[in-house]
């Protein structure tokens, strides 16, 4: 071998050296990742879902169990919103107030190892990033309110029933009360909702009275369900109430001729409040609101209208005062019946058709009266009424109306006429007249007086003998009285004052007044006088001439004696008196006198007046007492 | 450490071509293999790949043995000069359908030797002879890490040399066979390991295990080897 081949080789084995040969790798079979079984879920949200308040929604990644988290994120249409991950869930929030109304996108990124246990996988790199996309509309509005289906009264109080189908998207839901000036809102818990039901036990509607300020404000209610969002609001459909208030009914109850009480019915809503507060001049009570009565101190004046005022008391809110004007006469303690509006010059009983007359003065025109005699039934029910006679006479005063004792033929005194109406067919059946102005005239019975004011003679005549009675009397000064069966005659002379019986064709004198100072007026039944004369009543026995007083009044007094009941009403200014002439009992009282008419009327019209007919008492408003007779 | 390199190859040429001014030159080759009886590489290898924590990251090799080559001169039977070059490694690594992760160790050591050999016993064809050996051996360390995850390639690699002095008692075994004679050998390798500094760095530093100590190379093990012996003159 050569020596310098060798030599290369060694050389060469020397730079080339030997490596070190490694044992393989050490190599793990495992299934690369798959990811068919995990995905993300929104939950309690539909696609296009519509977010009208603010609300979080929680997202869960079901992945496998060694796969873990890495990060999670949301996208609201591109922008990344905060994310709460916990777990295996996370939540967002949707706050619609940084949203215009319109269509949003939402991604779910969840990115996470993906479990395999790979090198990549521990080495972090092997991650799987896993989306969702879903939409939803921003809705400002709140879900629709539920529409209110009935708001009733039942037993006094208000039940409410609403439609239990409505959405859930609300901050706020209230039962909304709408009073004309203001809104009571009560909030409504999910739970008081879906009841679809309410009592409401404290609402109570009531109005003022008119002439004040929002005096209506809590006189109706409408009743309906209100949703919120923080930015909307809606109204379902409502249901209204109101109150009338004539369904509050007062009355007076009368007890005596000074005493009454108020009586009412109870509140539509009783059930909601206790108790009314009643004033009346000046005395407060209490009364139920399921209605009750209640005797006021104030002492009745017969005939006056009177007002109450009342409010419910203990509510929640503070109801106005309501006035109840002219509280109504309970018919069943008084009777009523409407003359308030005629201007009524007298009221007499006929026992004949057993129906009363009134002479109801209608129209003026000029110098003339025009009236009619209007009949009523026992019962104070208007029947006809006659045709209309005119009386030529600027003085109404005049006027009158008496029941003849011996046929129950009407009497109309006129002045310078006088009349006789059939009480059946009320149709005149007798007239006496003279020149408008020129004399004066009364008929009572058969007897007509005549006073010519030119000659001043006064000529007493018995129309049923067509005979003068005498002696004829000159110098009178005025026609005083002539009694309803014609049997005296009472008149104001020069020489002195002075009362006759008619006795057949002859006057004679029974009594001389000259001296006698009387006060107002004059009536006489059959054989006894009554007077009024300075302070007091004088009655006189015609026949014995004996005499009995009372006192009362001062002037002007009115005497009325009425035979079925042997009763005296005397009047003077709205006070009174009845004297049983049998007892000598005597009831005073007062009555409602002033009378504010108004129209054609309102000048003379302007007095009411007591009347004592057939037992009853009677005030010309048109009310009515049925006196114990016993 | 370049200059000990260019002296010790400096002084085996010069030996080499002394030798074959000799009166009996032979060339040998052997194939190498050793076991150390221990290693700070080993050591030192745990320690680093304890630090990846990768599941199945496992050491498949670390420094376990050694082999190479010996390549060299015997002058009158009894003096030898010789290269030898060894190699050694340390692997730990995980791979899967994702990629993988390797961290490598290698070791080489080009060692020049000097031997004296004393016969012990001869025989008819072979003979037995009592060695005793003088070692020089530049080592060089390489460090790599490699890895592949989802086609994602990181490799670094560190080079750490150091020089290790270390002398060799052994036996040697002769069997003639006419125009050459098997060789076969059996020594122990007592080594005092140098400092594995990092190549190209001048700060001195040098590699240490977590509790600073140094690491070092540490042939020290059995070695043995199996060739031919050629003679070239006599």
């Amino acid at each position: 071998m050569n020596k310098n081949y060798l030599l290369c080789l060694l050389i060469l084995s020397i730079c080339v050296g030997c490596s070190y040969e490694f044992s393989s790798d050490n190599f793990i079979d495992l299934e690369p990742p798959l990811t068919e079984t995990q995905y993300i879920e929104l939950l309690d949200f539909t696609n296009m879902d519509t977010i009208n308040v603010e609300r979080t929604l929680r997202y869960t990644f079901n992945g496998l169990p060694n796969q873990n988290t890495i990060s999670t994120r949301v996208l609201l249409s591109g922008q990344e919103i905060g994310v709460d991950w916990e777990g295996t869930s996370g939540t967002f929030t949707l706050r619609p107030e940084f949203y215009q109304e319109g269509t949003y996108t939402i991604t779910i990124e969840h990115t996470f190892s993906s479990g395999s246990g790979s090198i990549a996988e521990q080495s972090g790199v092997e991650v799987i990033t896993e989306r969702a996309i879903y939409q939803f509309v921003v809705n400002r509005e709140p879900s629709s309110a539920p529409a209110m289906l009935s708001a009733e009264i039942i037993d006094g109080s208000i039940y409410l029933t609403w439609s239990t189908d409505y959405g859930m998207d609300y901050t706020g839901a209230f039962l909304s009360l709408q009073y004309p000036a203001r809104e009571i809102r009560i909030p409504l818990t999910d739970e008081e909702l879906a009841s679809g039901a309410y009592h409401d036990r404290s609402t109570v509607l009531y109005q003022g009275n008119s002439n004040t300020p929002d005096f209506n404000q809590y006189a109706s209610v409408t009743y309906s369900i209100l949703f919120e969002s923080e930015f909307e609001s809606n109204y379902g459909a409502s249901q209204s109430l109101s109150y009338d208030p004539s369904s509050v009914a007062v009355e007076i109850i009368f007890n005596d001729l000074s005493t009454i009480s108020f009586r009412w019915s109870a509140h539509p809503m009783y059930a909601n409040f206790e108790a009314f507060e009643f004033s009346f001049f000046g005395e407060t009570f209490s009364g139920s609101s399921q209605g009750g009565e209640y005797q006021v101190q104030t002492p009745y004046v017969f005939g006056e209208s009177y007002d109450l005022n009342g409010r419910p008391s203990g509510t929640d809110i503070l109801l106005p005062n309501y006035t109840y004007r002219d509280v109504p006469l309970n018919t069943d303690s008084l009777g009523v019946f409407d003359l308030e509006f005629l201007f009524v010059k007298e009221i007499v009983y006929n026992p004949a058709t057993n129906s009363y007359f009134i002479m109801v003065i209608e129209d003026r025109q000029f110098s003339e009266y025009v009236f009619s005699i209007y009949e009523y039934s026992n019962a104070m029910e208007f029947i006809r009424k006659s045709d209309q006679i005119t009386y030529d006479n600027v003085r109404y005063e005049y006027l009158g109306i008496s029941i003849d004792p011996q046929d129950n033929s009407i009497i109309i005194d006129a002045r310078g006429s006088a009349f006789r109406m059939n009480p059946t067919t009320l149709m005149i059946t007798e007239e006496f007249t003279s020149p408008a102005l020129s004399s004066e005239k009364l008929l009572r019975g058969n007897i007509l007086a005549n006073l010519d004011y030119t000659s001043r003679e006064l000529t007493i005549t018995n129309v049923a003998t067509n005979t003068v009675l005498t002696p004829t009397f000159t110098n009178i000064r005025s026609l005083g009285y002539l009694s309803p069966d014609g049997r005296y005659l009472f008149v104001y002379e020069d020489s002195g004052n002075f009362l006759y019986r008619i006795d057949g064709n002859q006057l004679v004198e029974v009594l001389d007044f000259s001296q006698t100072s009387f006060s107002g007026s004059f009536e006489i039944f059959e054989d006894t006088l009554f007077y009024g004369s300075n302070n007091e009543i004088v009655i006189i026995d015609l026949v014995t001439n004996q005499s009995t007083s009372f006192q009362f009044g001062a002037t002007q007094q009115t005497v009325q004696y009425d035979p079925v009941s042997a009763k005296l009403l005397v009047s003077q200014n709205g006070q009174n008196a009845i004297y049983n002439t049998n007892s000598q009992e005597i009831i005073r009282f007062e009555s409602e006198y002033i009378k504010q008419a108004r129209g054609l009327f309102s000048s003379e019209d302007r007095d009411y007046f007591m009347r004592i007919r057939n037992g009853r008492l009677f005030h010309s408003k048109g009310i009515y007492l049925d006196l114990d007779l016993d | 450490m370049k200059f000990i390199r260019n002296v010790n190859w400096a002084l085996c040429l010069l030996t080499l071509v002394t030798g074959t001014k000799a009166q009996e030159l032979e060339v040998f080759a052997n194939l190498e293999g050793g076991i150390p009886f221990s290693s700070s590489l080993k050591d030192f290898h745990e320690e680093l790949a304890n630090q990846i924590t990768i599941e199945s990251f496992e050491t498949t090799d670390n420094f376990g043995y050694n082999y190479g080559f010996t390549v060299g001169f015997r002058f009158n039977q009894n003096a030898s000069v010789f290269f030898n070059n060894r190699v050694s490694g340390a692997k730990t690594s995980v791979a899967d359908f994702s990629g993988f992760i390797r961290l490598t160790n290698e070791l080489s050591g080009y060692t020049f030797g000097l031997e004296y050999e004393i016969m012990f016993r001869e025989f008819d064809k072979s003979k037995l002879n009592l060695g005793i050996k003088g070692l020089v051996t530049p080592s060089k360390l390489t460090l790599t890490s490699e890895s592949n995850i989802q086609n994602e390639v990181q490799s670094e690699s560190l080079e750490f040399n150091s020089l290790d002095f270390g002398g060799a008692l052994g036996l040697n075994y002769e069997y003639s066979l006419g125009f050459f004679t098997l060789r076969a050998h059996l020594d122990v390798n007592i080594y005092l390991g140098g400092k594995l500094t990092l190549e190209d760095d001048d700060s001195g530093g040098f590699l240490t295990d977590q509790n600073g100590d140094k690491v070092t190379t540490s042939w020290t093990g059995l070695a043995g080897g199996l060739g031919i012996l050629i003679p070239l003159s006599k």
